[in-house]
């Protein structure tokens, strides 16, 4: 037990009649660390969250938060544990103060202290105008807002987050971006789900995927982005080039593949190394083609997700 | 922001987490307009039982002066009807032409007949005026009766607005994504939502009662002795019965459901059983809702009503008159309340938040 992470999960499995969900998913999360955890639609990240939060039952396996068995415990394992699953609705007839005191006295803090970290915590999120209206009159992204504030009232050790920029808008995104990263400062564990890879490469130190219930890799985000190959580069120029331009970059060595989606775009499958990329570009140039842009195409984790999904499916 | 990070926790007890919630159940109930509405459901039955006989100028007491035709009984007597009910005798008072007779010796009630027996001939008293006053009251217990005949069905009703959708409104409203992550057992939540709505649906069966009360001292000027035994009987009989309403809540999948299937099953469903049961001679004593009589017959205790038959040979069907035996009744809602809510509580516990 000394040896796991303060999330561990063990051969989890999950099936729904005939569908294996979650598929013998084992994965270790030390604390202290941010985790990603990525996949495709049906891929078994929110049911892996369910089981996590005791929402539904596992059909055999094990997860352990902080050291406890929730699948047998699940009380005294999400003592610590502040979760938002899915977008959740809240009652109401209560207002904010209300229910963050509600969940409060559930998970035994002090008057004085849910008073103290309900002041803190709407402000953080931006709703302390809020506070006294009922929240049966709040947008999707209030809520959004408020299901987080929700989630760190008690200062848990492990945050359990399923896409938790779902429903807010760009500018809300940020602002939760910047919460999780100082939350990660701070010595939180936090684990989640997220379709936005842009967003998970900015918060996140480690990186899981998923896909039919099964992990497909899980190590740091920084050892991802290296593995992922950058093979494709997408090059913006200012003229058309013409035909027989693009016949002589097609017989540049290492060139595998020219595609053009729209007449002053390239991308090009390119398996040379730096410095035949740079020949790459002095040939184009050679050519007459007028390069504004040429750069590696999509985000590293893209990649990788596109390749490791791509492969699976 | 936090100053120091994460803290460790000590949860509180599972009373103090079933107590929270009740709180904040009950703090819902009171801002939804749940509460209004069985509220005025209250008040207006209360009103319409306690207005209609006064609009057909039947009032609960009052003073009545009524002249007399006096009628001859014998030779030496003469009678006629005082026509009304709940007459109090020692308030009468009998005047011949204005003079007040006194009752020795003159004149009797006859309590049988209802009438004024004069001790003189009629042909005597042949063009006098013979008058009566007396008050009339009508006794607590028949008074407190005539609400309590649907002291069972607004005891139903209360269950629909504040049990029926306890459980699986969590669900369909999605607020369980909210409540369920937390440490707290789905056993105590469900104990906490329990006891909340049975606190707000015997407020409102309280409220009931208590209007009886208050009508009953202004119209009768008493209240209906066994009025507490009732009360007694009327919150075991909610109690069964949400328990009943807890089951259908955790099997069905959406408010709207629960709600139809509680109401009909309480209102139709099973009152239908228990019709053919007077038919067919079966008494249904095993019927939760056939035990909610008991809140309406325990007001007669001390004469409590028995099982008789009615026969119509001309209409060739025999009417069965079936009341509940308070013993038995009991046992009986004490069933229904331990298996249902014990069935409810693990179909809590087991179900799942796939949606």
């Amino acid at each position: 037990m000394t040896t796991q992470g303060i999330i561990h999960i063990e051969n989890l499995t999950k099936d729904f009649g005939t569908v294996r969900a979650v598929n013998n998913l084992s994965l270790d999360i030390k604390e202290g660390t941010t985790v990603g955890f990525l996949g495709p639609n049906g891929a078994g990240k929110t049911t892996t969250i369910k089981i996590l939060t005791n929402l539904i039952h596992a059909t055999s396996g094990k997860a352990y938060m902080l050291g406890i068995d929730v699948t047998k415990e699940p009380r005294d394992a999400l003592t610590n544990v502040g979760a938002v699953v899915e977008t959740p609705e809240f009652y109401p007839f209560l207002t904010p103060i209300e229910t963050l005191a509600y969940l409060g006295k559930i998970r035994g803090m002090h008057p004085d202290e849910i008073e103290r970290r309900t002041a803190e915590l709407l402000k953080t999120v931006k709703l302390t105008e809020w506070k006294d209206q009922r929240i049966g009159k709040f947008s999707k992204g209030m809520k959004q807002r408020l299901a987080i504030a929700q989630a760190m009232l008690h200062e848990p050790e492990i945050l359990v987050l399923d896409e938790p920029t779902s429903g807010l808008d760009p500018r809300g995104m940020v602002e939760v971006r910047d919460i999780l990263n100082v939350l990660h400062s701070e010595g939180y564990t936090i684990f989640m789900s997220s379709h936005l890879l842009a967003e998970v490469q900015e918060t996140c130190n480690y990186v899981a995927m998923i896909d039919y219930g099964k992990l497909l890799i899980y190590d740091t985000a920084d050892k991802l982005a290296k593995m992922a190959n950058m093979n494709q580069i997408e090059i913006v120029l200012a003229d058309a080039p013409s035909k027989e331009a693009l016949e002589r970059i097609a017989r540049f060595k290492d060139v595998a593949k020219i595609q053009q989606p729209a007449p002053l775009r390239l991308y090009l499958e390119f398996t040379g190394d730096p410095n035949m990329r740079y020949l790459l570009l002095k040939e184009m140039l050679a050519a007459d083609m007028k390069v504004l842009t040429f750069n590696p195409r999509g985000l590293a984790l893209e990649n990788l997700y596109m390749q490791l999904v791509g492969d699976s499916r | 922001m936090t100053d120091s990070g994460p803290v460790k926790r000590t949860l509180p007890t599972h009373l103090n987490q079933m107590l929270t919630v009740t709180r904040y159940e009950m703090l819902k109930y009171m801002r939804s307009r749940r509460l209004v509405g069985a509220i005025a459901v209250i008040i207006l039955i209360v009103a319409l039982i306690y207005i209609i006989p006064l609009a057909l100028n039947q009032p609960y007491s009052g003073h009545v002066t009524l002249e007399l035709e006096m009628k001859p009984l014998s030779p030496f007597s003469s009678y006629d009807y005082l026509n009304h009910s709940y007459i109090t005798n020692e308030s009468i008072v009998v005047s011949i032409n204005g003079t007040e007779i006194p009752r020795t010796n003159n004149w009797t009630y006859s309590s049988s007949m209802n009438a004024v027996v004069i001790n003189q001939n009629a042909t005597a008293l042949a063009g006098k005026q013979v008058v009566a006053d007396f008050d009339f009251k009508e006794p607590a217990k028949n008074f407190a009766s005539s609400f309590m005949q649907f002291a069972s069905t607004l005891i139903i009703i209360c269950i629909v607005f504040f049990g029926a959708d306890a459980l699986v409104s969590e669900y369909q409203t999605r607020t369980a994504y909210l409540l369920f992550p937390n440490p707290i057992k789905k056993e105590v939540m469900f104990l906490g939502k329990f006891l909340a709505s049975f606190i707000a649906s015997l407020s409102m069966v309280g409220l009931f009662y208590g209007l009886i009360v208050v009508l009953s001292l202004l119209s009768v000027g008493g209240v209906a002795f066994y009025l507490p035994l009732s009360f007694a009987f009327a919150a075991l009989f909610l109690i069964s019965i949400l328990a009943v309403a807890f089951f259908i809540s955790s099997i069905m999948k959406g408010s709207t459901g629960a709600i139809v299937l509680t109401f009909f099953l309480m209102f139709m469903i099973l009152p239908i059983v228990q019709s053919v049961g007077m038919i067919s001679g079966m008494k249904m004593w095993f019927l939760v809702t056939f035990t909610g009589d008991l809140a309406s017959t325990s007001l007669s205790w001390d004469h409590y009503p028995v099982d008789s038959v009615e026969t119509y040979p001309g209409m060739g069907f025999t009417l069965y008159n079936y009341y509940p035996d308070p013993g038995t009744s009991v046992v009986v809602m004490v069933a229904y309340l331990i298996v249902f809510a014990a069935i409810s509580m693990y179909l809590f516990k087991r179900k799942e938040l796939t949606g």
